[in-house]
């Protein structure tokens, strides 16, 4: 009687297969044991996991490690992918001239033009001039009324306000005009007095009309035609808000700029191509596709994607303890997205969407050092260690146990890294590749376009469905399904957009609805998952047609995402593709594809 | 008849008073916070202690919240809530702030919007009660929602 053991070592999860070969060659699977990698993929820092994963594996099947007969490792494919992300536009106010920002309760509603004036100093202004009134902190709403009110009746045309506490609508409640006032301006020291400014608020439920349109800013302003350029960032950043306040300052500007992002040089086997990063990222995929196999990608040094590509390289010389020149990037995926930015010289932090680019780039590695894995673990568990196989035959070896599939046979390995293609045909004969981009770029983009700087959070949202909770008593699941609590929720949690975690509840800190987080998690998928699926079969299909590809078992951690393996399959339904999670042994699910490949090629070895 | 006296009375938050000195300043917050958040307020005097005061508030508003005040503790309170469970009781006498917060999440409650959390740190919300069994229950009702 032998035991074999099979071991995956991924990027983020050892996976084991455990299994008992018995004298008519035939196997008996016993047990299967997952674990965290520990430290990166291919370095001796793995064992830990590797030991923990065999020890679960074990218990389940009720044996100890000296049962083992043979240990065998995949020989890990050297390939490290890496994300990174550039904006290349940026607003900046070069002297305060905008306040765009949205509080919950603005006050009043209209559009009011005037020159800005403190409050105390609204009993010296003149009669029949036009004023926004500038309301500082510590001035209670009463007082600020009673005095824009007698500023009134002495003749003064108060057209608006601009208050520093959450008191809008309490202070027009009071006074005998209804001006637009907007609150909650917390620099309200940096608002300049004695300048031309017009306050804008619209009604509840609208958005403000005149201030979110250049030529409106020109009317209100009376600008020329080259001053009504310089006002298009202000009007785009104001855009979609329910209140917005903008001052005319002498030498005030507001600046679009945009960030020379750089060229990127693609270097290929059919000869070498430019392409600047600005042209966006379609244009980037195509040029990539057109130099296949790619194998270097260069960005021009002193840019931004230089600098970028550059970080790319670093960090994997580092894990890999290779030198930089032997760094070649042999895949990027390029995605275009934007960033919530804060605009530099705001009042009262607004936000500006910038256009950014995000990049993952692949790296082939000299052969990872798996065979000191190998005998650190052989020495250590005092079992015979073997490496065995390429990953990719392997997988392949174990995808077919999926119930329903035939050679030929595609799996799209879709791990948190890199993206894995990999072919088997009729005659046994297995062709892989590995693609930029996967699931760390897709929590890269969550986090990034949400601007929620919590990467945790991010692959929680990637994770896991959402909610809105809609009392304290019931949510709102994302498909429209309603769920009730016998106790009361949290007050943290009402009315906010939560992740279900667990039978948890993570509220989400930001004001985005549901329905925009669902959308960019969905889109953040897409974009990497569904692309990288076309552009990895396109590569094994024997033809370069996908449509001559029948089977493509999905594998893989991203494989278990609750939407992704349908995107990819909806996607590849165009194709007449049948397309689907794997379902290792009829019962692993997408996992353990290796780790089954591997134990299945000792029987062949035998055999053979 | 019932359905005349329900319509002769405007839809609003009722805030409960036990007379005390310095009232009228937190009265103030409680209902400056409610009108900026557009919700009309109804103030009314009772005997009690704040969190009793505020459920019966919300069980006589329209709008099911109650806000109640007595000398050393302010409290909102929803009418579904169990009697001895407001929703958020703050014992700050001298915070004029924290009074206008309670008053901002006693309407932002009735709007179904998320709550104000005050600038330095949190409200007084359910942990920040001093009553100890209070406390407990509230340990013990995350640990079921957790287990859920």
């Amino acid at each position: 009687m032998t035991i074999v053991a099979g071991i995956d070592i991924g990027n983020s999860t050892s996976e084991v297969c455990l299994a008992r070969f018995n004298g008519d060659k035939t196997v008996e699977f016993l047990a299967s044991g997952i674990a965290k990698t520990t430290g990166i993929k291919g370095t001796v820092a793995n064992l830990q996991g590797i030991i923990m994963a065999l020890d679960v594996a074990l218990s389940k099947a009720g044996l100890d490690i000296s049962d083992l007969t043979e240990i065998r490792l995949n020989e890990a494919t050297p390939v490290i992918g890496d994300i990174a992300m550039e904006t290349i536009t940026e607003t900046i106010i070069t002297e305060s001239t905008m306040i765009g920002h949205n509080p919950a309760t603005p006050g009043g509603v209209g559009l009011g033009v005037g020159v800005t004036c403190s409050l105390a100093e609204l009993a010296a202004a003149r009669s029949g001039e036009q004023i926004i009134c500038v309301i500082p902190h510590g001035v209670d709403y009463e007082d600020a009324a009673r005095m824009i009110n007698s500023a009134i009746d002495e003749g003064v045309l108060v057209q608006g306000a601009i208050v520093n506490q959450d008191d809008a609508v309490l202070i027009v409640n009071r006074l005998c005009s209804n001006i637009p006032v907007v609150d909650e301006v917390t620099m309200i020291d940096k608002v300049p007095l004695g300048m031309l400014a017009a306050v804008e608020v619209a009604e509840a439920g609208q958005t403000i009309k005149t201030l979110s349109n250049p030529y409106g800013i020109a009317t209100v302003f009376e600008l020329s035609a080259e001053d009504t350029k310089l006002v298009v960032p202000v009007a785009r950043a104001l855009i979609g808000n329910r209140s917005a306040v903008v001052v005319r300052t002498p030498q005030g500007d507001v600046k679009a700029r945009t960030i020379a992002a750089g060229v990127i040089t693609v270097f290929g086997a059919r000869g070498k191509a430019d392409i600047d990063v600005d042209a966006g990222a379609a244009k980037i995929m195509e040029l990539v596709e057109r130099v296949q196999p790619v194998e270097n990608v260069q960005g021009e040094a002193g840019t931004n994607v230089g600098g970028m590509l550059e970080r790319v390289r670093q960090v994997m010389g580092e894990l890999t303890g290779q030198s930089l020149n032997e760094m070649k990037i042999q895949d990027i995926l390029s995605v275009d997205t934007f960033i919530p930015q804060k605009v530099r010289g705001g009042l009262a932090g607004e936000f500006a969407l910038e256009n950014a680019v995000a990049l993952a780039a692949m790296v082939k590695t000299s052969r990872l050092p798996m065979q000191q894995i190998a005998d650190q673990l052989e020495k250590r568990l005092n079992t015979r260690v073997i490496i065995a196989g390429v990953e990719a035959n392997m997988a392949i070896q174990g995808a077919l146990t999926t119930p329903g599939t035939a050679k030929p046979l595609a799996i799209l390995d879709m791990g948190g890294g890199s993206t894995d293609a990999a072919i088997i045909s009729r005659d046994e004969r297995t062709f892989a590749i590995h693609l930029a981009g996967a699931g760390d770029m897709v929590t890269m983009l969550i986090n990034s376009e949400l601007g929620l700087n919590d990467v945790d959070l991010a692959e929680d949202i990637k994770k896991y469905a959402l909610a809105k909770v809609e009392s304290l008593y019931h949510i709102r699941l994302e498909d429209g399904t309603v769920r009730f609590y016998g106790q009361h929720l949290p007050p943290e949690v009402f009315a906010r957009v939560v992740i279900l975690k667990d039978g948890s509840m993570t509220p989400i800190p930001s004001e985005h609805p549901l329905e925009r987080i669902r959308y960019v998690r969905r889109e953040a998928k897409k974009r990497v998952f569904v692309t990288n699926a076309l552009r990895a079969l396109a590569r094994v299909a024997p033809t370069g047609n996908i449509r001559h590809i029948d089977f493509v078992v999905l594998v893989g951690g991203s494989a278990l995402d609750f939407e992704i393996p349908e995107m990819v399959t909806d996607a590849l339904a165009e194709y007449g593709i049948v397309c689907g999670r794997g379902n290792i042994r009829g019962i692993e699910g997408p996992r353990n594809a290796v780790a089954t490949g591997l134990v299945l090629s000792y029987h062949g070895a035998e055999a053979g | 008849m019932m359905v005349r006296e329900s319509t002769a009375v405007k839809p609003s938050v009722i805030i409960y008073v036990k007379p005390h000195g310095g009232q009228e300043a937190k009265v103030r917050e409680v209902q400056a916070g409610l009108e900026e958040e557009g919700i009309p307020s109804v103030l009314r005097s009772g005997d009690g202690d704040a969190v009793g005061l505020a459920h019966r508030g919300a069980v006589e508003s329209q709008l099911e919240v109650g806000v109640g005040v007595d000398a050393d503790t302010m409290s909102v309170h929803m009418r579904k809530l169990p009697s001895d469970k407001p929703l958020f009781v703050s014992a700050d006498r001298e915070n004029p702030i924290v009074w206008r917060h309670l008053g901002y999440n006693a309407a932002r409650l009735v709007k179904g919007i998320p709550f104000k959390v005050l600038p330095e740190k949190e409200t007084g919300s359910i942990d920040g009660s001093g009553d100890l069994e209070c406390r407990i229950a509230d340990v013990v009702r995350k640990l079921l929602l957790q287990k859920l």
